[in-house]
């Protein structure tokens, strides 16, 4: 990079600063080539060294919220009979859904086995019910396959939900600043 | 590589140290540090202006081959400024080495 390649870069990434400080700097580049030598680093790392010299950005300090826990849990606890209601239908709710979403791919894959099984033994017996059975297992067999995936994602995401609800109760709770960590 | 970094305040220390022996200009003082340690005319830079923004440190030109060579020279706050340093930097190595030294201290 030649001198004027520099100076003009590092000109440009310090427009921001200062005028006096911008200038102070060209000189000391300028002479630093004039002597000879060769910066090492490029006029943007320069610049970005100068501009946060001494004031190596600190991490905002978390805003000390007052937390109101002790009003919080108080008013929690006296209007318990509006709310205690509502959580549980939720929560037997919830559970409904779970099962739900647990026991129908088990009993369609239950019930393609069975009718599998039940239409080979008829099959030498009277063929058309033995037809008929293997004809129900493949149905149930399918319709296993569509939904388990689904029922799964359903499965995990209500809980991923609710403990995400949860942990945004609690924080709340406590009064603290929310931070999402993704 | 080295292992244990030098802060920006030990090269404050070193820098006023350097200056104190004799004026002296910022490819000068560059090179100077640079036979010992490792760092960028880049790091260098915004010490000296730091320390010149202190009034550790104040500037003069003088010409040299048709153009103008920046010196820096240390005032009496630096004096002070860099004994502080000195004093400080001894009872910090002390400190260290209580705990690195091999021999029994």
């Amino acid at each position: 990079m030649t001198e004027q390649e520099y100076l003009s870069r590092l000109e440009r990434a310090l427009k921001d600063a200062p005028e006096e400080d911008r200038n102070e700097a060209i000189a000391f580049y300028r002479s630093y080539f004039q002597e000879g030598g060769t910066p090492v680093d490029t006029p943007e790392e320069a610049a970005e060294r100068l501009l946060h010299d001494g004031k190596p950005t600190p991490p905002a300090p978390p805003i000390q919220k007052k937390s109101n826990f002790g009003w919080k849990l108080t008013v929690l606890i006296l209007t318990f009979p509006f709310w205690i209601g509502f959580l549980a239908t939720w929560f037997a709710l919830l559970v409904t859904a779970w099962v739900v979403l647990i026991v129908v791919p088990v009993a369609l894959a239950a019930g393609a086995v069975t009718s599998l099984f039940a239409g080979i033994l008829y099959f030498s017996v009277y063929y058309p019910i033995g037809l008929q059975g293997i004809g129900w297992a493949l149905a149930a067999a399918g319709l296993a396959l569509l939904c388990w995936k689904p029922c799964l994602l359903g499965i995990v995401g209500l809980w991923k939900v609710h403990t995400s609800l949860g942990r945004k109760f609690c924080h709340w709770m406590k009064g603290e600043e929310l931070h999402e960590t993704a | 590589m080295a292992v244990f970094s030098v802060s920006t305040a030990l090269l404050d220390a070193v820098v006023l140290s350097l200056i104190a022996k004799g004026d002296t200009y910022g490819y000068e003082l560059t090179h100077t540090i640079q036979t010992v340690f490792s760092i960028s005319e880049s790091t260098l830079y915004p010490v000296l202006r730091r320390l010149q923004k202190n009034q550790y440190l104040i500037t003069y030109d003088r010409p040299y081959m048709g153009r103008n060579r920046r010196y820096y020279h240390i005032t009496d706050t630096g004096q002070t400024a860099l004994q502080t340093y000195r004093s400080e930097w001894q009872q910090y190595k002390k400190q260290v080495d209580y705990f690195l030294n091999e021999e029994d201290a």
